[in-house]
């Protein structure tokens, strides 16, 4: 794209975008988000191009590969445009058949279409599939729409056109009032009202000042920031200069998480295309505002999220916490004011400039406004990424978008914010998405992983993963939560082996009580959240493991046999073979046996089996 | 080659001229001298193969005089000589760290036996510390390693501040840290080494040790745990023979975890050298015998389970 000269110029390079594309032509959208990759996007990306090749339709069709699309479920996903067809779990060998179908043709593949699970009926159209028809995509709207690595792209949907309209109408108290007026929060998981923490670092003393922006998405089972920065990083570049026009700030980092390469790949892209346009670094747009962005990629340090510690990390020191205050906001990367924000946040930022606060107020609960993204995850029919406005109801997000639970079992909780969140059960699912209530639910908001949970997962093992997870992953600086957790995990482990005693769950809740109130940071001061709600909803589950020493999910090992109902077993060998370590045996047509010195309850016959023949049954253990 | 130098030390005078004879005539180059504190006042002066020394110096004990001798030269190994030796002694001497303990009045041949067992440890001792040495240098590549690194440093322009990328791009670069890499890039950022050490072991993506040719990741995200996670793990473990962390012995896989790799739709998954699997505990045979040599590359070929099974 050619050097945009001032923020007029930019209208002039956007109608020159479109004026060479024509609005008409034929556009096959695949997504390459990390999702879809996984499971062959890239392959189905190249059998599409070498199609379009030979077909010497390459200048008439524009083969587009997107960042995320969000229904993950349902990879490697292929839309055409402008009719919106959808199609799902397409495989590189269909290429041939869609190109002749639905673009050199006007009809559509039926078999590759989405089918309705309730009613059995094919839908074509992107829009009208439950899982998208649902969602209100304000940040993930253009996600499926351009290609990540095109600044072109994002300048034919509007992009910088906030920037430009900052820049030239608006003083930086303006820009600020504006996200105070949207009442846009942290997406990160705090929830710190983002105008208010923009004016303490614009007010703040001091010349030099820093912005960051958080992309180490720590929370196992979120993956927004990252699709974002993979299917629409420009978006977060323009939020970040927005941001650095109103705080006074001419040096930005972005902290991305080591296992994301594709968006640091995207995101350097766009930090070089951004320069070259004259949209980042000296004098953008024109005027004398300027900016440069450093990415720096993190080493794989969970609790490098938190603010101190990333900042810590920025620096090039071990990556632990330090008490606060002094906020960022006053003293953060080397001693100047720095202010923090996740990807989701800055991806905000620029619709909140461009339609105003008020507009953006307008979506969402009394305190929590606008949308949010959340990662549907774990026992659930549509896995995917999802963005619904403030205030929808769990269960809306659980059954109405994300189809229920699979295989006819039955829902048991799902699970919010990460290993600092907690899990909520069924009973509380009306609640709306709310930074408010889902803090009195005792889980939290988080960054936006939801992974729901059903009648075979054990909420005691939950909590235990949980705890070893944050064991692991704590500095060690504080003693609470360093030896804290790690008595914690000591007593769920007990629980779990069959080594419960009566008094365990109440100690688990004193020692939670101790790490809430004495960590040091973030991570301990919410680390008791899982354990906490499993208890408060699920202390039967743990009371069968510490009185009864059953486990009624049958998932811990110590309290579990596998034998066989040799009423049901036919003798098919299907789990014979499937044994790894050779437990089970029995001729053909006759029910078998399982050798239990041999067996390591590694589950394989169970899952296996047609014919529910092998139970996990429950045992007492004296 | 070179003589090797014995440092003589006994107050009898017949003694120090048969044992100086005798060593000398079989090419040593002997030092006698007469004192404990003549033969500390030795120790300094040239590099010594071997110290012989008796009780019946005015001065010192022989027992005092090894300690002594080892405070001066560690590994300098002492044989101690004693005219009326005893059992209760020898202990006390080789607990003191004496090589040998003998009589005084031992034969030429035992003599000369002794000391070329003595000097042949010595020997050994240094060539076991130069293989150690060779070692480290061969593990580390050393020149090309060491200009890839300072091209490494180049690129972040030396700064203190770029220590976590500098480490990772290393690491990139040699699949791990090694010693001798921290070192040199604490000796040209001017810092002190535990300063990138601290930093080198903080960080999970960090390695110190060699890892594998190939690098198996389980995602342990909470999506993947709940769909069964642990028992894919525990079935890897199995198979490999080695814990989460580890590399086989042969170098040929790492085993490691991973907090999420946002995928969760194909969970439980399993990375293998950078291709996705949709992994069912009782898979990770077939998966693994496909990396074999002759079983072709695990690289660019379809994931063991296609979408469809995995469901």
């Amino acid at each position: 794209m050619r050097r945009v000269e001032d923020s007029s110029d930019l209208k002039n390079v956007r109608a020159e975008i479109l004026a060479s594309r024509d609005p008409e032509a034929v556009t096959v959208a695949v997504c390459c988000g990390t999702g879809c990759v996984a499971c062959g996007g890239r392959q189905v990306a190249a059998a599409f191009r070498d199609e379009l090749d030979s077909r010497g339709l390459d200048s008439n069709v524009r083969l587009l590969t997107t960042g995320c699309h969000g229904f993950c479920e349902r990879g490697p996903l292929v839309v055409i445009r402008p009719a919106g067809i959808l199609y799902q779990r397409v495989k590189p060998e269909d290429a041939a058949e869609i190109l002749d179908t639905s673009v050199e043709g006007d009809g559509v593949v039926e078999r590759l279409l989405y089918v309705d699970a309730s009613t059995g009926e094919h839908i074509p159209h992107e829009r009208d599939v439950p899982f998208y028809s649902n969602q209100k995509r304000l940040v993930l709207d253009s996600n499926g729409i351009i290609d990540p690595t095109s600044l072109e792209d994002y300048v034919a949907v509007g992009g910088y056109g906030a920037l430009a309209q900052a820049l030239t109408s608006m003083t930086p108290d303006d820009v600020i009032e504006s996200v105070k007026e949207s009442g846009l929060r942290g997406r990160g998981g705090g929830g710190f009202p983002t105008g208010r923490k923009w004016e303490l670092c614009r007010k703040a003393a001091g010349d030099t000042k820093y912005l960051i922006c958080n992309a180490d998405e720590g929370d196992p089972g979120a993956y927004m920031d990252r699709s974002i920065l993979e299917g629409n990083p420009h978006s977060v570049l323009e939020g970040m200069l927005i941001g650095a026009y109103a705080l006074g700030a001419r040096e930005g980092y972005i902290y991305v998480r080591q296992e994301y390469p594709l968006a640091v790949n995207h995101f350097s892209k766009a930090l070089r295309d951004a320069e070259e346009a004259g949209l980042l670094g000296n004098g953008i747009l024109g005027t004398d505002f300027s900016l440069s962005v450093t990415v720096s990629r993190g080493g794989g340090a969970f609790v490098c999220g938190e603010e101190t510690a990333l900042m810590a990390s920025v620096e090039g020191r071990q990556g632990r916490p330090r008490p606060r205050p002094p906020y960022p906001a006053e003293s953060g990367l080397w001693g100047c004011p720095t202010n923090i924000n996740n990807v989701e946040t800055w991806a905000n930022v620029p619709r909140i400039v461009e339609k105003g606060g008020k507009w953006y107020a307008k979506m969402g609960t009394a305190k929590s406004k606008g949308s949010k993204i959340f990662s549907l995850v774990g026992k659930v029919i549509n896995t995917g990424l999802i963005e619904v406005p403030m205030g929808m109801s769990l269960r809306q997000i659980v059954f109405d978008i994300g189809g229920g639970v699979p295989g006819g079992k039955t829902f048991k909780a799902v699970q919010s914010g990460g290993p600092s969140g907690g899990c909520i059960p069924e009973s509380l699912l009306d609640l709306p998405v709310d930074y408010e209530a889902l803090a009195e639910a005792g889980a939290i908001m988080g960054s936006g992983g939801l992974i729901v949970m059903d009648e075979d997962t054990c909420m005691v093992d939950v909590a235990r993963y949980f705890v070893s997870f944050l064991e692991e992953e704590s500095c060690g600086k504080c003693t609470p939560c360093r030896e804290g957790l790690r008595r914690m995990g000591e007593i769920l482990t007990d629980i779990i082996e069959a080594r419960g005693k009566p008094g365990d769950i109440e100690r688990l809740e004193e020692l939670a009580y101790v790490i809430q109130e004495a960590s040091l940071c973030g991570l301990g001061t919410t680390a008791p959240n899982p354990v906490l709600t499993t208890i408060r909803y699920f202390r039967d589950e743990y009371e069968s493991h510490v009185i009864e020493k059953r486990c009624p999910a049958k998932v811990c090992k110590a309290m579990i046999v596998y034998r066989v109902v040799a009423e049901k077993c036919t003798g098919c060998q299907r789990c014979v073979k499937a044994c790894p370590v050779e437990a089970i045996s029995g001729p053909r047509s006759q029910p078998h046996n399982v050798d239990l010195d041999k067996c390591i309850k590694c589950g394989a016959c169970y899952e296996v089996c047609k014919f529910d023949a092998i139970a996990g049954d429950a045992i007492y253990i004296e | 080659m070179n003589e090797l130098n014995i440092l003589l030390a006994t107050a009898a005078d017949a003694t120090r001229a048969r044992m100086t004879e005798l060593l000398e005539g079989e090419g040593y180059a002997v030092t006698p001298v007469g004192l404990a504190s003549d033969l500390v006042a030795m120790l300094s002066e040239r590099g010594w193969d071997l110290v012989l020394a008796s009780d019946d110096l005015p001065d010192a004990g022989v027992l005092e005089l090894t300690v002594q001798v080892h405070g001066h030269a560690e590994g300098l190994p002492v044989i101690a000589l004693a005219e009326h030796p005893s059992i209760r002694r020898a202990v006390e001497a080789v607990k003191r760290g004496a090589h040998d303990y003998l009589e005084t009045s031992l034969s030429d041949s035992e003599l000369l036996d002794a000391v070329a067992a003595a000097l042949e440890m010595k020997l050994e001792l240094l060539e076991e510390e130069r293989r150690v040495k060779e070692r480290r240098l061969v593990s580390f590549e050393d020149l090309k390693s060491l200009e890839a690194i300072d091209s490494i440093m180049e690129k972040h322009g030396f700064r203190e501040s770029r220590l976590v990328g500098i480490l990772q791009d290393i690491q990139k670069e040699l699949r791990y840290l090694p010693q001798d890499a921290l070192r040199h890039v604490a000796e040209r950022l001017g810092v002190p080494l535990p300063r990138v050490y601290s930093v080198a072991t903080f960080y999970r993506a960090f390695s110190l040790k060699p890892r594998g040719r190939h690098i198996i990741k389980v995602c342990v995200g909470t999506a993947c745990h709940v769909r069964g996670a642990p028992k894919v793990l525990e079935e890897f473990e199995r198979t490999l023979g080695v814990l989460a962390g580890d590399t086989t012995y042969d170098f040929e896989y790492t085993l490691l975890t991973v907090n999420c790799l946002g995928c969760c739709a194909l969970g439980p998954v399993v990375v293998i050298d950078d291709e996705y699997h949709s992994v069912k505990p009782w898979q990770t045979e077939s998966l693994l015998a496909r990396l074999q040599p002759g079983q072709g590359a695990a690289r660019g070929e379809s994931p063991v389970t296609t979408m469809d099974e995995a469901r």
